[in-house]
């Protein structure tokens, strides 16, 4: 700890910060809550109105299904291969395991929007433009690198012999993982959960570039192409971005004690 | 180790447990790269790629709307890192000394990151707006009328801001676990020596923290040059190409203009910058890892 008590500068300088995190985010809640003549005249006077629109005269709430499905489908392959390789990362010795492991940190390295045009035309050789299965194929690959690496600092952070008295008890080594690690790691789990659902949910290039099908649109794409076919209707906008960023925000405040340790301890290890 | 007591086992079975891995991480990262040198190198028509076309996809880069892409990345990658950082570091000290509502607080100052790009670029986009948006309310009554996204200038200020306002949270995340990493022990030895506040900053924690710094740079260098989600939606590369950045311009290319040779050629590009910065991020890495052994 660098001071035992605080000076007063460092209570302006943080509550500063936290009032230009909150402040335009309050104003977008005021602003969903006012109609469009209360917004043209800065006149007060709250109406839920734009929920209404968004929720039942708009296709946000299938964009919404979209991206659960998508979200869903994205975290549990993840999970599945990024512990498979992060468990191989931890406990096994093996030619080759360093140079695998830099390789794939660095490949998560490769930004989306240098190498988007040849996936956007492999997906469209393929044919599989418009469907859930290229953003939840593309999505976990772009997760799994980073997954896998903090995975493998959770598991290496189980003793083995926890592991080896399962395996005397005469567990088998599959056994051993599920009953053994999986209940150690489980924060593990849960921070990498969080961190590939909110990814899913707020990412747009690559969903954007891969649906151009109305109904396979997801939230974020959603709310892009509302300003463009609504006409600039502000309060929509504000309601519809409100809704956008409850789900992460909901699962955040959920585990976030796991996600900040999660966080750091992948980071800095 | 488990494993080595059971050397028949040794061979494959990580190889298969790893094989999910490497064959997503091959099949769109790797091969797509190799692919996308390829591309920039050929003709292309809509889907199609053709014969071989030397540097012709990158020539509409040396030429003056090039020039302007080149210019706005720089100015928004080096805008965006250098406030963030400013923002980040003096943050990440005073969070770690403990003072009332600490937990909250720490909270609340992370949550622009949870806001989507999305969200964050139609946020800022209404709060400039010039009708009803807070922030030219706030100039006129200062008596500077403007319209943020119609002047060069201001456009990218806007395109700074809201960028720094979503992912200084990252930094501020990486910096604030290192400050608090930095062992008690040294600040109680300075102390006794008489050490200043200042002091103390300058010779223990800023000399500690110094390789977080450089990775956190790195990172936020790489978050600020792909990203394409808010100069698309905030000032879609206007006024006047002034926000026209590399990434942008990759989206526009091939689903605009559908020249996907142009956009693989911008790719290329993009691609090598930051390919230097992950190399810079290995050997650091690496580094780091050598200074924990000895």
């Amino acid at each position: 700890m660098y001071r035992d008590r605080a000076p007063r500068w460092l209570y302006i300088l943080v509550a500063g910060s936290s009032l230009v995190a909150v402040l335009p985010l309050a104003w977008l809640l005021l602003l969903s809550l006012r109609n469009s003549q209360a917004i043209a005249a800065s006149s007060a006077g709250f109406t839920l109105s734009n929920y209404a629109a968004v929720l039942f005269q708009s296709m946000m709430p299938l964009y919404f299904l979209n991206t659960a499905i998508v979200a869903a489908c994205t975290v549990a392959a993840t999970l599945v291969c990024a512990c498979l390789g992060a468990y191989a990362a931890s406990r096994y010795r093996f030619r080759g395991r360093e140079t695998i492991l830099v390789v794939i940190l660095a490949a998560s390295m490769t930004p989306v929007i240098a190498i988007l045009v040849p996936l956007y035309l492999y997906a469209a050789s393929l044919h599989m433009l418009n469907t859930y299965r290229i953003l939840v194929i593309v999505f976990t690959a772009w997760q799994l690198p980073g997954s896998l690496w903090l995975l493998r600092s959770f598991i290496d952070m189980v003793p083995v012999e926890v592991e080896e008295a399962a395996l005397v008890d005469g567990c088998s080594r599959l056994g051993a993982f599920v009953r053994v690690v999986i209940p150690q790691i489980l924060p593990g789990l849960l921070a990498v959960g969080l961190i590939v659902f909110v990814y899913v949910w707020n990412e747009f290039i690559i969903a954007v570039s891969m649906s151009s099908r109305e109904d396979m649109r997801i939230a974020s794409v959603g709310l892009y192409f509302y300003i463009s076919e609504f006409g600039i209707e502000w309060g929509h906008i504000a309601a519809a971005a409100i809704l956008t960023l409850m789900p992460p925000a909901v699962a955040f405040l959920f585990v976030q004690r796991h996600l900040v340790n999660g966080l750091s301890a992948g980071a800095l290890k | 180790m488990l494993w080595h007591r059971h050397p028949e086992r040794r061979h494959l079975a990580p190889y298969f447990l790893l094989l999910p891995s490497i064959a997503l991480v091959v099949a769109l990262m790797g091969y797509p790269v190799v692919d996308l040198f390829y591309i920039a190198f050929h003709r292309t028509s809509y889907f199609r790629v053709g014969a071989f076309s030397w540097v012709a996809n990158f020539m509409p880069l040396a030429g003056p709307g090039g020039l302007s892409s080149a210019l706005a990345t720089l100015e928004f990658v080096v805008a965006s890192v250098s406030l963030m950082l400013l923002f980040a570091l003096p943050l990440a000290i005073a969070m770690d000394a403990p003072f009332r509502l600490r937990g909250i607080l720490r909270t609340v100052a992370l949550l622009p990151w949870l806001v989507s790009p999305v969200v964050t670029a139609l946020l800022w986009q209404a709060l400039v707006n010039p009708s009803f948006g807070p922030i030219p309310w706030i100039a006129a009554t200062f008596g500077w009328h403007f319209a943020p996204l119609s002047s060069p200038t201001t456009a990218m200020g806007v395109l700074v801001i809201a960028n720094v306002w979503r992912s200084y949270p990252y930094a501020l995340v990486l910096l604030l676990a290192a400050v608090q990493a930095v062992p008690t022990e040294l600040y109680e030895a300075a102390r006794l020596d008489g050490a200043s506040a200042f002091q103390e900053m300058w010779f223990i924690l800023l000399p500690y923290i110094s390789r977080t710094i450089g990775v956190v740079t790195i990172l936020i260098t790489f978050e600020s040059l792909t990203n394409v989600t808010l100069p698309l939606i905030i000032s879609d590369g206007g006024p006047n190409n002034a926000t026209n950045v590399y990434a942008l311009r990759v989206l526009n290319e091939a689903f605009t203009n559908y020249h996907f040779g142009v956009a693989a050629a911008i790719g290329v590009i993009i691609f090598l910058l930051n390919l230097g910065i992950v190399i810079s991020s290995i050997r650091n890495f690496i580094a780091r890892e050598h200074s924990r052994v000895s």
